[in-house]
């Protein structure tokens, strides 16, 4: 909030030498009038007090000295001028000039919109961790009695025998393991970003390509429950693609993107692929899924930490609130920017990550 | 019958008349404006300005009652301003209300006691 937003150059003005019977009723009827003499210098700004305190025939011998604004004064200054000059109307000057006008009530309004948006944003993340806290519960307990349940099985299970039933225990245990490690990852790095360490980058050669054929691999063997199996589609056809870039932390970022498609998708679709702009040196990544319908509020709060949809359709929405806010640091920490577009149902999320101009050689 | 209501409804009037000499500004020594007095002390000045020009200077004092004060510079010449402001805090001020304007007539007589010289 500067000054200069508050800054009004609309008010009406006197004549110092007017008389005071002259411009009563203007006086009353805008509580202040900004004295200008005809050669467009400022003398002041007369108020009701001042013709209380000084009831002269002549405005410029009613008007009483008042402080003045600078416009470099912050806030706070302003509001201190405001109370030890006991007014509600102060000039602004930027050096001997007199720039405008601001009124004590227009910077309080303004501060109480802005203090009840703070309150009701507090109030909101209040909810929002007690939401992370109870939902932590879930999400940790969940896998922990998936994998320990299972490892219990495998070790009553004669390998030899149920071959099968071995193998697909196993997978089961390795894959929840694996989410787990990645709930416990992100926790991790998200602490650590927002108590404001920095994360290590390892940038080399990857092929995303290879990644994103990976992720489609992992999410068709992998079922994230709502008793649905889902179809990660990967679009485009090339045969590799090289950039230079941190190729787990870009697979982080799209695995969280694809899950969350997967959540949300309403015909158990995904479509995941890029767009190449060479002359950008820009890489777009997009995962687009058909959605419930989101309010425009959902799509501005989705990148807040703890924020989360309570519901999908109408099945509860488990999760941590933490995936989407990881992927929009991570993709600013890569030198990239995130957006979502909606149409009809569908949602598309962008990740645009630049590369270095050596990869150009790799594009096709 | 139309005489005698003309003469009915006619008007006389008595007037007293007189005229004297005055000057401009209507003082000549010392002018002391309340701090709600009619006139304030830039209107005072500037009719000063228009009527006698560069024979007053005004004077902005910090009190209660008092706003300014206007001193005619053939005084000034014979006494500083600091007894002046003194005199007239002292023997002035406590008298005046703060919505009036006061004439002060301030007549300075100077002698020596003596005076010694060698011819």
């Amino acid at each position: 909030m500067e000054l200069k937003n508050y800054i009004s150059n609309i008010y009406t003005t006197v004549d110092p030498f007017a008389g005071i019977n002259s411009v009563e009723n203007l006086l009353l009827e805008n509580q202040y009038l900004v004295i200008i003499d005809s050669e467009t210098k400022y003398h002041g700004i007369l108020t009701i007090s001042d013709i209380i305190k000084r009831p002269h025939k002549l405005v410029i011998d009613c008007v009483t000295k008042k402080t003045y604004l600078d416009i470099d004064d912050t806030i706070a200054s302003a509001l201190e001028k405001f109370y030890t000059g006991q007014t509600f109307v102060l000039p602004v000057m930027e050096g001997s000039e007199f720039i405008g006008v601001i009124e004590k009530n227009h910077i309080l309004r303004e501060l109480e919109a802005k203090v009840n948006m703070l309150y009701n944003k507090s109030l909101i993340s209040e909810k929002a961790k007690i939401n992370f806290l109870k939902n932590l519960s879930h999400e940790i307990r969940s896998p922990l009695n998936i994998i320990l349940g299972f490892v219990d099985i495998i070790a009553q299970l004669d390998s030899n025998e149920y071959a099968i039933e071995y193998e697909a225990y196993s997978k089961t245990v390795r894959q929840t393991a694996s989410h787990f490690l990645m709930i416990m990852n992100d926790l991790v790095e998200l602490s650590l970003l927002y108590t404001g360490h920095e994360l290590t980058f390892t940038y080399e050669r990857v092929d995303i390509v290879e990644i994103l054929t990976e992720l489609e691999q992992y999410f068709s063997e992998f079922s994230i429950s709502y008793n649905r199996k889902t179809y990660v589609k990967y679009l485009n056809t090339e045969s590799s693609l090289h950039i230079h870039t941190d190729g787990k932390k870009l697979k982080h970022i799209l695995y969280h993107l694809i899950i969350n498609a997967i959540k949300f998708t309403e015909d158990n679709k995904v479509l995941v692929g890029f767009e190449q702009y060479p002359n950008d040196r820009i890489i777009r990544f997009f995962v687009k899924n058909k959605s419930h319908n989101l309010a425009q509020k959902d799509l501005q709060e989705m990148f807040n930490i703890f924020e989360k949809q309570g519901f999908i359709g109408e099945e509860i929405n488990f999760g941590l609130g933490i995936g989407l806010p990881l992927v929009k640091k991570l993709t600013e920490l890569l030198g990239g920017q995130i957006k979502v577009e909606t149409q009809a149902a569908d949602i598309c999320f962008w990740v645009s990550i630049p590369f270095e101009i050596e990869d150009i050689n790799h594009l096709k | 019958m139309n005489i005698m209501k003309d003469e009915a409804t006619k008007r006389k009037f008595i007037a007293q008349l007189s005229f004297e000499e005055i000057r401009l500004p209507p003082f000549e020594d010392i002018l002391i404006l309340g701090k709600k007095s009619p006139q304030g002390k830039i209107g005072v000045y500037k009719s000063f300005e228009l009527l006698v020009p560069n024979e007053f200077e005004a004077f902005e004092i910090e009190d209660e009652v008092v706003e300014a004060v206007f001193v005619n510079k053939r005084i000034l010449k014979k006494l500083d301003q600091d007894k002046i402001m003194g005199i007239l805090r002292e023997k002035v001020f406590p008298y005046i209300s703060d919505s009036e304007i006061l004439k002060v007539d301030l007549k300075l007589r100077i002698f020596y006691d003596s005076i010694e010289g060698e011819f």
